[in-house]
């Protein structure tokens, strides 16, 4: 896998579980959610969305059932498992740390 | 994220995949295509029309093929591709780090190795099924008497044709027993060993016959002189010549018809190799009583019967024969014919099999504390790994791939080491283990390998992966230094794990090998250095024995028979051979289960009978004058026999000291009389007791008649001699010749080599027990070396000051191996617990040693601790050389 995708990935699996942490989504509906949790800063498509929500699946942060949309559609709903509930906070924590210091970092150098 | 939850959603994912792939195809497409369709009607809500609205979508999401790709490729299917590249970046790593690869590649080839040689002979001689259809259903039958001491008496053939027709247990019952044949055909004499059985025995075995036919029921009636050949025997004396089949064969000078010749793959279940296969016929004095025990009977069970059930049913056959003739016996017992193939051998297996699993624990330790020490080394790395976004579960993954593969090349070098060592046993080729033919580097060995290399390979793998996929981030920039932490706790722990494992090994084999000593200076009663046996079975046509000698006497004819004839003119013609010390002939050597032996009901003149079925049996033997003196038997009191106790004098008898107890207890038993087939018999002498039965039994009550008043046909002549045992040979096969050229010998051997046979079994398990201690102290001294010497290391800095501010040498190596001496005390300990618990299981196997002998396991302790210290040494000498300088100037 490209090096780039991975430094990506973590920042984009936290956003997913952190749009999930109200209710169940959709695709489209974690997408949306994304974009206003940040302002319209991420704007994720879906060759970005659905390998990444695939792959939260595997490893069992997510998990989905099939339901029915407010436009009536058949659509999957993500929802977050204990898991990755757990996994959210470690990532948060982890992010906050970092964010910390690469703060820290670029105030001195700067 | 936990690794446990990784590994287990990992797991589930994968079997998700693999089962359910089409459906889960399914669930993305519709998944994409609803985000696809949510999209359009957004666009059409904010009023686009519906074809520009989905033209507009798909021009923005690019190919939904492509995200489908994408995203199938991060489902569990990937980790395939994530393990190749693990092994890529392992087999790398393997390479960049030679040494430690080499070492613990050859650690493990060696353990592994052990294992799947151990493993295969496990595999063969005790998990094989026998080579015949269903064999869990085959079992054998005994007759038995445990108030009289008889655990499994060979059947009467009355009892066993009245449990033939009786039970309702088994599908077929056979009956077989040895006989020999001297067969007298174009080429030399030859005497073959014959298998003598009810041809039912074939349909209990589910075989037939290889070339033409097996012999059938109404033949076995009758009586027919036919025979089926081994192939063996075909090959060799008919050169495998279709035509042998029809052909007649000369028999103890009696022509028999060839029938058949058994296929090349069969054996008979007992292990015993024969040449011949007979109809079984008995005598005229067997269909009249139940008093000759003789036979084997082997049965097939029905397809639901257990083994309780089956004894149960024969049981009340045997209880309402006995008291119509209380020369049977009131019980039987019944066990699978592979649990009594591979009883003996067992234990001896287990046992071995154990240890080695030891040999193998301590090698992953080993590994596990290279990997250990590594693992500092390569904190460093697997921290950035970790910084660039690999998860716990990922680098976990990783380092697993790397010791899993380390064991997976172990292994392979494994297979190497186990073909070595079972090319060894083959040479060995030890004679009491059953089915050796059955050992093999097979499917079952290899999947036994391939099973123990993953295990092996994650077992040493896990403690070194965890503790190095614990990343932190500020180790990153850290350099490391010198503490006391989890890992060096990990490192101390396995060393006293080896040493105790070690221990132990030492331990079992220390007692094997006392016990081994202790079999070899063991009094067998007799001095088998310098005497060489040999058969000579005389064909009873043309030299019968007196006929009435089973029956109570009537007139005694005066006279000579012709065995006995022709036995004195053999041992006098062989005395008058230079170099030739004495010569004499028995029915039964003492450990060689070649010869007449049996038993009889001891019965005292003047003394009250015991009930039938209740009397002591004493073992039946008959011996020509000199064999207890060329045995150099001990002559306890009495006389020995002479010449002249013939048939026109006095009948006598010879006991051994142990029946003398049992009946006598403290009387002089010279002059009393014993009845032996109705006939009373003076005893007159008492000799020394021999261990007849094996090292490890104790010698049973004997009665011994004069050959010349007692005759079988078939003897064991013993010659003593100081001369060259293939000498003495020549000189008896001549001496037969001379007499009679028609007449085989055969079985020619040094006593001293079928005593060797009989201690065969706890030599074979001694050597190797002893070969995997050394090995496992080997491992072991590596282990506390390699330990020993990464602390120096790693408190060089801490040694360095010591010694700058006065601390001298001798008390820096002092404090080491102090430090070594600790963790080898630790491990003395519970290797001593252990070893206590442990070698119990061993009791089975040890003759004249305790398993809890003090003075072996003292003696193992020492050699542990010796070594072990000896090796924390040189690592202590290094300490105390450190060059303060050298070590501090970085700073």
């Amino acid at each position: 896998m490209e090096p780039r995708t991975d430094l990506l990935r973590g920042t984009l699996d936290l956003l997913i579980l952190r749009s999930l942490t109200a209710a169940p989504l959709h695709g489209l509906g974690i997408a949306r959610r994304i974009a206003q949790m940040t302002q319209g800063s991420f704007d994720i498509k879906a060759g970005s969305l659905f390998p990444a929500l695939y792959r939260l699946e595997e490893r069992g942060l997510l998990a989905a059932e099939w339901g029915e949309s407010d436009t009536q559609r058949q659509a999957k709903f993500y929802r977050l498992t204990r898991l990755g509930r757990k996994q959210m906070q470690v990532e948060e924590a982890n992010w906050r740390r970092v964010a910390i210091a690469m703060e820290h970092a670029l105030g001195s150098t700067s | 994220m936990t690794p446990r939850g990784s590994v287990l959603s990992w797991l589930a994912s994968l079997i998700r995949n693999l089962f359910r792939g089409g459906c889960r195809d399914a669930e993305l497409r519709s998944d994409i295509d609803t985000y696809v369709d949510m999209l359009v009607d957004e666009k059409i809500a904010a009023g686009l029309a519906p074809d520009a609205a989905r033209r507009s979508t798909l021009m923005e999401i690019g190919s939904v093929d492509h995200i489908k790709d994408d995203t199938r490729r991060v489902r569990a299917g990937a980790l395939l591709a994530e393990l190749g590249s693990d092994t890529r970046y392992a087999l790398r790593m393997m390479r960049r780090d030679w040494t430690f690869s080499t070492v613990a590649i050859v650690t493990l080839a060696l353990g592994i190795g052990a294992n799947a040689a151990i493993f295969s002979i496990i595999n063969g001689v005790l998990l094989n099924p026998l080579p015949y259809p269903r064999a869990d259903r085959l079992v054998l039958v005994w007759e038995r008497n445990l108030a009289i001491g008889k655990e499994r008496d060979p059947v009467a053939p009355l009892n066993y044709q009245d449990w033939r027709s009786q039970s309702t247990v088994f599908d077929e019952l056979g009956a077989y027993r040895f006989r020999e044949f001297a067969l007298n055909d174009a080429g030399d004499p030859e005497q073959l060993r014959a298998l003598s059985l009810s041809s039912s025995v074939f349909g209990v075995l589910g075989v037939s016959a290889g070339a033409g036919r097996v012999f059938t029921e109404d033949e076995e009636r009758r009586g027919d002189r036919v025979v089926v050949l081994t192939h063996a025997l075909w090959q060799r004396r008919f050169g495998g010549s279709p035509s042998a089949i029809g052909r007649s064969v000369s028999l103890n000078g009696a022509a028999f018809t060839i029938v058949g010749v058994m296929p090349a793959t069969f054996a008979f279940p007992d292990g015993n190799a024969v040449d011949v296969y007979s109809p079984l016929v008995f005598t005229a004095d067997e269909l009249t009583g139940r008093r000759s025990h003789t036979l084997s009977v082997i049965g097939r069970l029905k397809p639901d019967v257990t083994l309780d059930t089956a004894t149960a049913d024969v049981r009340t056959i045997a209880q309402r024969i006995f008291p119509t003739d209380r020369a049977s016996n009131p019980d039987v017992t019944i066990a699978g014919a592979h649990d009594v193939l591979v009883e003996d051998a067992r234990l001896g297996l287990i046992v071995l099999f154990g240890s080695v699993g030891f040999v193998l624990l301590i090698a992953c330790a080993n590994v596990a504390s290279l990997l250990l020490v590594r693992g500092s080394v390569r904190r460093r790395e697997v921290t950035l790994r970790a910084a660039l976004g690999a998860g716990r579960g990922r680098l976990l993954r990783q380092l697993l791939t790397e010791s899993v593969l380390l064991a997976i090349v172990g292994a392979a070098a494994g297979v190497g080491v186990a073909r070595g060592l079972l090319m060894i046993l083959a040479r060995i080729n030890p004679p009491n283990l059953p089915r050796v033919d059955q050992i093999a580097i097979d499917g079952p060995v290899l999947l036994f390998i391939t099973g123990a290399a993953v295990l092996t390979g994650v077992g040493f793998g896990i403690i070194p992966a965890l503790q190095a996929a614990t990343p932190r981030l500020s180790d990153a920039t850290r350099v490391a230094t010198p503490t006391y932490t989890a890992a060096s706790r990990g490192r101390f722990g396995l060393v006293t794990g080896e040493v105790a494992l070690a221990l132990m090994l030492a331990a079992g084999a220390g007692l094997m090998i006392r016990s081994f000593v202790k079999l070899q200076e063991l009094n067998l009663g007799f001095a088998p250095a310098g005497v060489v046996s040999a058969q000579v079975l005389l064909p009873p046509a043309r030299y019968p024995p007196a006929a009435a000698q089973f029956r109570p006497p009537t007139a005694t004819p005066a006279q000579d028979t012709k065995p006995f004839i022709f036995f004195n003119q053999l041992e006098t013609r062989l005395q008058a051979t230079v170099g030739i010390e004495s010569v004499g002939a028995v029915s039964a050597l003492p450990l060689n289960p070649v010869g007449t032996d049996y038993d009889l009901p001891v019965i005292v003149e003047g003394k009250p009978r015991a009930r039938p079925g209740e009397e002591l049996q004493a073992d039946f033997r008959v011996a020509t004058v000199s064999y207890f003196r060329t045995m150099r038997m001990p002559l306890i009191a009495g006389r020995e026999f002479t010449e002249f106790d013939g048939p026109g004098t006095t009948a006598v008898v010879i006991i051994n000291d142990t029946l003398a107890q049992q009946i006598f207890s403290g009387e002089d038993p010279i002059g009393r009389r014993l009845i032996l087939y109705g006939r009373p018999r003076e005893i007159v002498g008492v000799v020394g007791s021999v261990r007849h039965h094996g090292f490890m039994r104790n010698p049973r009550p004997e009665m011994v008649l004069p050959y010349r008043q007692f005759q079988f046909t078939g003897m064991t002549l013993v010659v003593r001699s100081a001369i060259e045992p293939s000498v003495v040979a020549e000189a008896i096969r001549g001496a037969v010749q001379s007499l009679d050229p028609q007449q085989p010998v055969y079985r020619v051997r040094a006593v001293d080599e079928l005593l060797a046979d009989s201690v065969a079994q706890p030599r074979f398990t001694a050597m190797l027990l002893g070969g995997f201690a050394v090995l496992a102290l080997v491992l072991a001294v590596v282990g506390v070396y390699g330990v020993m010497s990464y602390t120096v290391g790693q408190r060089a800095r801490e040694i360095a000051v010591r010694i700058t501010l006065g601390a001298r040498r001798s008390e820096v190596a002092r404090m080491i191996v102090g430090q070594a001496a600790v963790y080898v005390v630790a491990g003395v300990s519970i290797g001593l617990a252990g070893a206590l618990a442990g070698t119990r299981l061993m009791t089975g196997l040890l003759f004249g040693v305790a398993a809890t002998d003090p003075a072996t396991l003292l003696s193992a302790a020492a050699v542990v601790i010796v070594t072990a210290l000896a090796a924390s040494s040189i690592p202590a000498i290094r300490a105390a050389r450190t060059m303060p300088v050298a070590v501090l100037r970085p700073e």
